[in-house]
Formats: C-alpha cells, sequence, structure tokens
C-alpha cells in the first residue's frame, strides 16, 4: 500500500498545473491576501485600522478556524469546490487519459481506490495545515502593525486548549474531505470524464449541505413539520452537530426551517462514519464491477 | 505449475449492454498459448482482439467462459503477476516524463528498481529522452515506452496489442526482432495482437484468427497456410494444348502467355510430366505460395459468406 501511495503521491505532485490551482492555492492565496493587507498597511498608515478585520483576536481561533472553509455549513459549499475540482480529475483523468488499464494488472482494484482516497486526503490535509500556519504567522505580524494584542499568550494551558482545538478541527475537516473524495469518486466512477465527474460531485457537494431547504419544503408541502428533521441523517449537519457538542456539549441548535432534532454525539458520530464507510465502499463495488474499456 | 498454458481461454465471451441493445464483441474464443510461443492473434479491426486482451488483463469480465493464465483464473491478483501487457494505443501521464512514468509503474506494481527502468530505457532507445515529458513525444516513442512499461515486471508473458502502431519502418523491423528476441532468448511468450498479416506471418509460430468476434481458424502458422490451396503457374508452348491437357485433373486459368493452375506445390511434377507427354514444350513453372493474407482473406471471406447465408 505504501508503494501505491507513493505512486499516487508522485503522479498528483508532479501534475504542477493542477496541484498549484486547486491545492496549493490555500496557502498562496491565503499568504498573498495576508502580505497585500500587511504591505498596505505598512505604507498607507490609516490601514492599519481595518488590517486584524479578519481576525477573532486570537491566534488559536484563527489558525484552527482555516480547517472550518471545507467542513463548516455555509462556507463549505464554496470552500469545497477547489479540492472537489482536484479529486476529479484526480479520479477521473485516469479514465480520461486511459491509464486505468496501465494499472488495473498491477494491483487490487480496491487497493488502487484506497491508495487514491488516502492520498488526496493526505495532499488537501498538507495544504489546509500549511495555510493555518501562514494565516498564524500572518495575523501576528498584522497585530504588531496595528499594535493590538493578540492572544492568548504562550502558557502550557493555552497551547492544550489549542492542540484540542486544532485537533478536533483537523479530523472534522479530514472527515468532511473523506465524504467529499466519496462524492467524486463516485461522480467518476459513473460518468469516466474529468468534466462530468466535476459536476456531478459538484452536484452532490452542493446539494448536500442545502438539502436543509429541501426537507424544509418538503415539511411544509406535506404538512408534516418532522420531514425537516431528515436533515439529521446529512454528513454537514453531524459534522457541524460533532462540534457543538464538542465545544459546548450540546447539541447543535438554532438552525432554520424548525429544525429540531439534536442528535446525540454518539449519533452524529456513527452517521458520519456510515457516509464515509458507505461511500467507500460503494464506490470500490462499483470499481471492482466495472469494465475498463478506455 | 510449470506444464500450465501461458494463456488458456476456454468459451470466452463478451457482450457489451444487456437485452436487445446487447453487443456481442467477443462470442466465443478458445484459446491454449504454450510457453515460449510468440503466438499470433489475427484479426480485421472490430474483430474482438482489444476485447479479449482485456479480459485476459482483468479489465473486462467475461460474460461467459474463463481465462487463465499459467493456470491461474485471471481474477486471481497472482495471475498477472507474470503478465507485462501494452493494451491497445499507449496510454500515458503526459506531465510526467517517461522515467517518472515507470517509476509510478513499478511502484503500483510493488516492484520499484530505478536501475531496471534505466536499462529498459536504454533497451527500447528512450534513455536521453527520459526525463522529457511524455506529452511532448511521439506515437512511436509513446510505443517504445509502452513496451519498456510492459517489460517493466520482467514478465514471462508478454501481451502486445498491436505493437507497431506509429512505428517507421525501421522501428517495425527492429520491433519484429525484439519480439522474437523475447521469445528466442529470454524464453518469454510472446501474445502478438495484430490486424497486419505479414506481421504475425513473419514473428509469429502459431496463430489464432479470429472474425466477428469467433474464433475461425488456429494452427501453426506453416500448417495453415499448407491448407490453403496455393497455385502453381506454367509457361508452355503451345498454351491451348497444354490447358487442354491440365484441365481434367487440375482448375486451370490462362493469364497472357502463362496458365494459373490451383495446385500444391507437391504436384508440380505431376503436371510437367503430364504437358510433357502430351509433347508441350515446358519453359517455366513457378510455385505461388500462398500467403498468410490470401489465407486471411479466404477464411475470412468464407466466414462473410456463412453468416450472409445464414442471415
Amino acid at each position: 500500500m505504501l508503494n501505491l501511495i507513493r505512486a499516487e503521491w508522485k503522479k498528483a505532485t508532479k501534475n504542477y498545473m493542477l496541484i498549484g490551482f486547486l491545492v496549493w492555492s490555500y496557502p498562496i492565496g491565503v499568504g498573498m491576501l495576508y502580505g497585500f493587507f500587511v504591505l498596505t498597511a505598512l505604507l498607507v498608515p490609516r490601514m492599519r485600522d481595518g488590517l486584524t478585520t479578519m481576525s477573532s483576536g486570537q491566534w488559536t481561533s484563527d489558525m484552527a478556524g482555516i480547517w472550518g472553509m471545507v467542513s463548516t455549513f455555509p462556507g463549505n459549499v464554496f470552500g469545497r469546490m477547489l479540492p472537489l475540482a482536484f479529486m476529479a480529475v484526480i479520479f477521473a483523468g485516469e479514465y480520461q487519459w486511459g491509464t486505468w488499464k496501465n494499472l488495473i494488472p498491477r494491483g487490487r482494484r480496491i487497493s488502487l481506490l484506497l491508495a487514491k482516497f488516502i492520498t488526496l486526503i493526505a495532499i488537501i490535509a498538507t495544504s489546509l495545515l500549511v495555510t493555518t500556519l501562514i494565516a498564524g504567522v500572518m495575523q501576528v505580524i498584522a497585530h504588531k502593525i496595528a499594535d493590538l494584542p493578540y492572544g492568548p499568550a504562550l502558557s502550557a494551558e493555552a497551547l492544550a486548549d489549542f492542540a484540542r482545538m486544532y485537533i478536533r478541527e483537523a479530523l472534522l475537516s479530514v472527515a468532511s474531505l473523506i465524504i467529499l473524495a466519496g462524492y467524486a469518486s463516485l461522480a467518476a466512477l459513473l460518468t469516466r470524464s474529468i468534466l462530468g465527474s466535476l459536476m456531478l460531485g459538484l452536484g452532490f457537494s452542493i446539494v448536500e449541505p442545502i438539502t436543509i431547504t429541501f426537507f424544509g419544503l418538503l415539511g411544509k408541502l406535506l404538512d408534516n413539520n418532522q420531514a425537516v428533521n431528515l436533515y439529521r441523517f446529512v454528513p454537514t449537519y453531524n459534522i457541524d452537530n460533532i462540534r457543538a457538542w464538542l465545544v459546548t456539549d450540546e447539541a447543535l441548535t438554532g438552525m432554520p426551517f424548525g429544525f429540531n432534532a439534536e442528535a446525540s454525539l454518539g449519533f452524529s458520530a456513527a452517521m458520519l462514519a456510515l457516509w464515509i464507510v458507505g461511500l467507500v465502499l460503494l464506490s470500490a463495488v462499483i470499481f471492482q464491477r466495472q469494465d475498463i474499456t478506455s | 505449475m510449470p506444464d500450465s498454458p501461458a494463456i488458456h481461454t476456454d468459451h470466452l465471451a463478451k457482450a457489451f449492454g444487456r437485452g436487445r441493445q446487447a453487443v456481442q464483441a467477443v462470442k466465443d474464443v478458445s484459446l491454449n498459448v504454450q510457453p515460449g510461443q510468440v503466438y499470433g492473434f489475427l484479426g480485421p479491426n472490430g474483430a474482438g482482439k482489444t476485447t479479449t486482451i482485456r479480459m485476459l488483463m482483468g479489465l473486462i469480465r467475461p460474460t461467459r467462459g474463463e481465462a487463465l493464465i499459467f493456470g491461474l483464473p485471471v481474477q486471481n491478483p497472482r495471475a498477472l503477476d507474470r503478465v507485462g501487457a501494452l493494451v491497445e494505443r499507449p496510454a500515458f501521464y503526459s506531465y510526467l516524463s517517461a522515467r517518472d512514468n515507470l517509476d509510478v509503474l513499478a511502484r503500483t506494481a510493488g516492484n520499484h528498481r530505478s536501475e531496471r527502468i534505466a536499462a529498459l530505457l536504454e533497451q527500447v532507445g528512450l534513455a536521453e529522452k527520459a526525463h522529457r515529458k511524455v506529452g511532448s513525444y511521439s506515437l512511436g516513442m509513446k510505443q517504445r515506452l509502452g513496451i519498456a512499461a510492459a517489460l517493466l515486471g520482467n514478465p514471462d508473458l508478454v501481451i502486445l496489442d498491436e505493437p507497431t502502431n506509429g512505428l517507421d519502418p525501421a522501428g517495425i523491423q527492429e520491433m519484429r526482432r525484439f519480439i522474437r528476441s523475447l521469445a528466442e532468448e529470454q524464453g518469454k511468450t510472446v501474445f502478438l495482437s495484430s490486424h497486419l498479416l505479414n506481421e504475425v506471418e513473419q514473428v509469429c509460430d502459431r496463430v489464432a484468427i479470429i472474425h466477428l468476434g469467433a474464433l475461425i481458424r488456429e494452427g501453426a502458422v506453416r500448417d495453415l497456410l499448407a491448407e490453403g490451396q496455393g497455385e502453381l503457374r506454367v509457361q508452355a508452348t503451345p498454351l491451348a494444348q497444354a490447358a487442354e491437357a491440365l484441365q481434367s485433373r487440375w482448375t486451370v486459368t490462362p493469364d497472357g502467355e502463362w496458365l494459373s493452375i490451383a495446385a500444391r506445390p507437391e504436384a508440380s511434377p505431376e503436371i510437367v510430366k503430364c504437358l510433357v507427354e502430351q509433347g508441350v514444350s515446358v519453359h517455366q513453372v513457378i510455385i505461388q505460395r500462398q500467403s498468410l493474407e490470401d489465407y486471411f482473406m479466404t477464411v475470412t471471406g468464407n466466414e462473410n459468406s456463412a453468416e450472409a447465408s445464414h442471415a
């Protein structure tokens, strides 16, 4: 498996255009954005007040919050588009380039597919990790220039809190990315083209978090106020609900359309695991039975 | 299993689609390819050659029948460990160099060795251009890289699907020598799919002819050619008397100063004797051997006729 992952890593990371635009655009984009603000503030002193508007005032939250781009609704609707495009190319590229025929006789199909999942997640997670570091450093510089405090002060307790928050957000984002990769792989298996995979994957990815609207309207249509609670089976809700439980020790509240399911932490964790295993398994079963004709 | 055939297929069939929409790409292919042979798989475009190869490589699931590689079903992951293949046109990652492409394939197979990759690139004449992106390669260069990829795992069985596509005449000659050397010097079994009849005739020990998805002939190239009638051409005077002397026993067709006689080469002494006994002067006798192309046209023509009359 290690060899398969190394092969996938090479294929993905040596496609410079692809990885440059769709993966490294996060750290590069964040670095350039902050760099622009810092430079402007240095050149134009009255711009310094606006320098820290993107900050929560705490480096711990600023850094950990970056992970939320791909896991927190509604930001994730757009935040997941670039990773999804990357995933679509990785999964569907093999069909479009006709390269499955070289790979399948050399490895088990399930292993080939799993190696793609693992490599994709590792690459995107690395990119987000680098982005959090850049965001943290740039915010420290911005706060220094603006002469504003930027806490919390470094202490064992602050670092432990930060580690908990950071790992929680990273794990939730990784779970969200695996589900996204599941959508991308299914779309690639069904369409066998990069564009088709991208369009269908985007469809899955956009529709999934906003199904609350659909369930809400369905409830109104059927005059059934419980219909909206079907949203508790959707990954995005469960990720947000797990976060709510871990942060506030309570279920997620304040949802629109009268959603009041208040799923338990165990339910959400099980539901998330079910989605992850289900999507990967479904992809594996389809792939195992598929004729490779290109 | 040392005695197992390199390839054994038993009534292999593949239909794409279902019900009335189904397209029967391969109807019935039973093959036995013994180790060490260069085996030709001959058929016109669309005959079902590539579909059969894809079934042998585990890329397509047969609708019916089974395929064994060295005695193991192709579904067994170990079966394909001993196989290297170039299936249809070569396909690589255009943004990677030739070396990186081979590196990726070797790692995928779990047998990565840099020195093996370097040796293969040298062998196929791509060593100096190995660092260039494959996207800039000509079809011929990609074909060479495809051969290198097929040989990456030092396989016992090499399956080559139209390997001379895109090669220039010198490259084609080189490829033919290379294919023979795989069998003669390295003891490999080569399964060569082609629609080029003279390629198969020059390179292969045995040949199977597939037409409209079904195997219609199989045997040693020499035997198949001998199976055909062949032709003798005779220049004699007077020509009309010669034709009269022979037409009671053979089919004779006048062709200018010559007579074309549908007969096996072994019949030539008898023909000459017959003509001399009739007082005919025999100037020349030419044995026109049937080429594989003639044989192929004959058998596929017969099959087409049978198909048409059946319809």
